[in-house]
């Protein structure tokens, strides 16, 4: 399996959660469902009532024609048997019968239902009326003797034409009452399909929010498992961060108390060396003690490159020139049986990056030789730099990669820790990686490790590209290696810190200084001095030197050599005549550049003098 | 024979304190004054007897060397500082141009060094490590290092450096925002201004930026 460790892992954006939570639909398919279900409710209601209305008018309009036939009947009845007995009670009888039929289809006409056949009850109640006057007829003939007179009028056509018309209208109410309670079911049925079509739609639509809102959430689910996922190698990478950083710190601290030690130790061996003579035999153990102290220092200056307290000298840097440098150099370190293959991008631009070079070196060095032991049996070292197309803002990799015997992975996670190292006691310190890691972190730039037992091992550096500049970096000449110069330097300053580092930084390489704070000290200076000021350093805002006339002012003076006027970044060029013995130098100044300028405009002016 | 410079010596460190003054002794142009433990009382020492040349370790516990070092100039203009510090940091050289410092070394430099910085300083002049000296800027203003050298932390305004100091330690927007006292809009429109300018813009990177530059504890 391979190892990877990846110090500053990279991550794309985090990802959004998916909006608000859409209260508003939610309670709309609320509001849907719970009115569905009222709906629902109140139709089965509604739908019960009328059934039973319909069941009870059906029931009424039948037990009123059951009892208008049977008092029918009753009132025919008792009509014979009061014609045929001429008993009383019979006619007592009838007379109730037909009250109480009368009254019957007086209540049903007076308190009639909507629906019912009224002119049909009219018609049976003026049949029940003829009928009740053919009886009173046939009661009279009975009455006078004429009972079978009386019983055929009973009998009669007449008779039972009013009968046949009073069950008709009976009929015609019955018949007409069941078409209309038919009517209402026919309705009712008509609103229980709109009901259930409306409770349908109802349904639909709030399956469908809750669809949507499944689908919502399934997204969030998603959307959740990806940030926790996201978040769990956030907290990892910090989490190595976190460690790698206490371990600088670690580093740093007992690095910063060993190195005031180291410093006691040889302030001391050089006290120790003045109270001696060189030829003391204490001498020799003096010097082993210095080499110790020397080789100490070694693996100080690791630890505080390692914890980023060491200072980087950065500048533009072409990384793809400062790889093809450095391969030089690897070439002549790696052994025989190693194939070194170095691969530059092809960018017209360059592959720029703002770095300390040295620095930069180093960590190339320090990551060959790592790839140089993990291949004793040789192999193939491969040295790249490439753009990073896809990285915004731009930046540039260098990957050093080898098919050695690679790391297993709780090794690479390890790799950068100072100290931790596979080699045998004495053939490595252990800080190469962690050195190499606090230099690009320095940098502002990324380090990982991809690494699997038995194929080798790759190390990519990712630092931020900067763009081309536009001219030659003025830190680029080491000043150490400068020359010394020689002669007298006026040096005009106003602010008196300033004064003191430039004229300082003159006197480091061989000048002898004389500095003032404004132009009447400089002109007091300049008259006082025996001999000709090789360089006159001008602040270009003296207080009491007009801007505009400060060259002039100066070849007034009687002085002819070169001048080197320091101005703000605003300023203008020096007015006059042109003169190649007058540089404007705008602040700010670097004071390496000052001193490589006062050097070379000394030499220039000394060197014209001599041709003339 | 004119008079040797007084100097007076701060060093938490027993031993170099004491190395350092022995080694001084034998200097017929130089005479150590005193030796200090820290800043403080470096300072009381400058208030007793006003030193020719201060040398102050900066790593010491207590008060900062700066701003004695500023204060000690307020009081005794003529003291020149020169800083000790075991290793160079970018902050410390700027702090230590800020207080218009007389020099700044290492202490992997020959104790020579010291002593010739010790003259120099003496004489008016400024004594700086090589790698200090060649990136010292000089503007209108006076002395600074190159803004190369500084992290970008410095863009930062010292609430940006707050918020992304939270930010670091994992607190969310609204915790961070109840913890400054102000709106959750606030803070976001900080992690914007944070992210731009340090051109950072994930929060796994934020986090390693904050804790490198020591605005967060691991």
């Amino acid at each position: 399996m391979a190892g990877s460790n990846d110090i500053n892992q990279h991550h794309g954006p985090q990802v959004d959660p998916a909006g608000r939570f859409p209260w508003g639909w939610v309670g709309s398919a609320f509001v849907l469902t719970v009115l569905m279900f009222v709906g629902l409710a109140w139709h089965v209601r509604s739908t019960f009532d009328v059934g039973r209305e319909v069941a009870e008018s059906f029931v009424a309009s039948d037990q009123l024609r059951d009892l208008m036939t049977e008092l029918q009947q009753q009132l025919a009845t008792t009509a014979i048997f009061l014609i045929a007995t001429h008993d009383p009670s019979w006619k007592t009888r009838h007379l109730e019968v037909e009250a109480r039929l009368q009254e019957a289809l007086d209540e049903t006409i007076q308190h009639s239902e909507i629906g019912y056949n009224r002119e049909a009850l009219i018609q049976a109640g003026d049949a029940i009326r003829e009928l009740s006057r053919i009886e009173a007829e046939a009661t009279t003939l009975a009455d006078w003797g004429e009972v079978n007179e009386a019983l055929s009028l009973l009998s009669g056509e007449e008779y039972r034409s009013w009968q046949q018309r009073f069950l008709g209208a009976s009929q015609l109410f019955i018949d007409d009452h069941r078409r209309f309670l038919n009517s209402r079911l026919a309705i009712q049925a008509e609103r229980e399909v709109q009901s259930v079509g409306v409770a349908f739609i109802i349904l639909l639509l709030s399956l469908t929010i809750w669809m949507a809102l499944v689908r919502r959430l399934q997204r969030w689910g998603s959307a959740l498992d990806q940030e926790s996922r996201i978040r769990r190698q956030l907290e990892a990478g910090l989490l190595q961060a976190q460690k790698m950083e206490a371990v600088g710190r670690l580093a740093s601290g007992i690095a910063h108390d060993f190195r005031n030690l180291l410093s006691a130790i040889r302030g001391y061996v050089t006290l120790a060396r003045e109270k001696i003579h060189d030829d003391h035999p204490a001498g020799h153990a003096l010097g082993r003690v210095e080499e110790a102290a020397d080789q100490a220092e070694g693996v100080i200056r690791g630890l505080l490159t390692f914890g980023r307290r060491s200072v980087a000298e950065k500048k533009a840097v072409d990384l793809g020139e400062l790889v093809t440098r450095g391969g030089r150099w690897v070439q002549r370190m790696v052994p025989a049986s190693v194939r070194l293959e170095t691969r530059i991008a092809d960018d017209t631009g360059g592959l720029w990056v703002l770095a300390d070079p040295v620095q930069l070196q180093q960590v190339l060095l320090n990551l060959a030789v790592n790839a140089c032991d993990a291949m004793p049996g040789g192999g193939d070292l491969a040295i790249a730099v490439d753009r990073e197309e896809q990285a915004t803002p731009p930046r540039v990799t260098m990957t050093v990669s080898d098919n050695g015997c690679g790391m297993a992975p709780e090794v690479a996670e390890r790799a950068m820790e100072p100290f931790f190292t596979t080699k045998l006691a004495g053939e490595g310190t252990g800080l190469g990686l962690a050195m190499a890691h606090g230099i690009v972190a320095q940098h502002d730039g990324r380090m990982s490790i991809e690494s699997e037992p038995g194929r080798g091992t790759t190390v990519t550096i990712s630092l931020p590209a900067i763009p081309a500049p536009t001219e030659p970096s003025s830190t680029t000449r080491d000043t150490e290696t400068l020359e010394t110069g020689e002669g007298i330097v006026l040096l005009a300053e106003p602010h008196p810190y300033a004064r003191q580092i430039m004229g300082s930084a003159l006197e480091a390489i061989g000048f002898e200084v004389f500095a003032a704070a404004d132009g009447c000290a400089l002109k007091e200076v300049l008259s006082d001095s025996d001999q000709e000021p090789v360089l006159i350093a001008l602040d270009a805002r003296l207080p009491d030197v007009e801007a505009e006339s400060r060259l002039l002012w100066l070849r007034e003076l009687g002085y002819q050599g070169p001048v080197l006027l320091v101005g703000p970044a605003t300023d203008a060029d020096p007015a006059g005549p042109p003169d190649d013995s007058v540089i404007l130098l705008r602040k700010p100044v670097r004071v390496g550049e000052l001193k490589q300028l006062a050097l070379d405009m000394t030499r220039a002016n000394s060197d014209r003098r001599r041709i003339q | 024979m004119s008079k040797p410079i007084t100097v007076l010596l701060a060093d938490d460190h027993a031993l170099i304190r004491e190395m350092l003054a022995e080694r001084l002794k034998s200097e017929p142009d130089i005479e150590v004054m005193a030796s200090v433990a820290d800043a403080g009382e470096a300072l009381e020492a400058a208030k007793e007897r006003p030193p020719g040349v201060l040398i102050m370790d900066i790593d010491m516990p207590g008060r900062s060397p700066f701003e004695v070092a500023s204060e000690i100039r307020q009081l005794q203009p003529s003291a020149r500082v020169i800083f000790l510090s075991a290793h160079l940091n970018d902050q410390y050289i700027e702090q230590a141009l800020e207080s218009e410092a007389a020099g700044y070394l290492t202490k992997d430099e020959p104790t020579a060094r010291l002593i010739e910085a010790i003259r120099a300083v003496a004489r008016g002049g400024t004594h700086f490590s090589s790698a200090v000296s060649e990136r010292i800027v000089i503007d209108e203003h006076g002395a600074h290092l190159g803004h190369d050298h500084l992290t970008r932390l410095h863009l930062l305004t010292q609430r940006e450096r707050e918020v992304l100091g939270h930010l670091a330690q994992g607190l969310p927007k609204k915790s961070i925002a109840r913890l400054m006292g102000i709106s959750v809009k606030t803070v976001e429109k900080h992690c914007d201004h944070v992210m731009e300018k340090l051109d950072i813009h994930d929060r796994v990177q934020l986090a390693r930026f904050a804790i490198r530059e020591g605005l967060s504890q691991p």
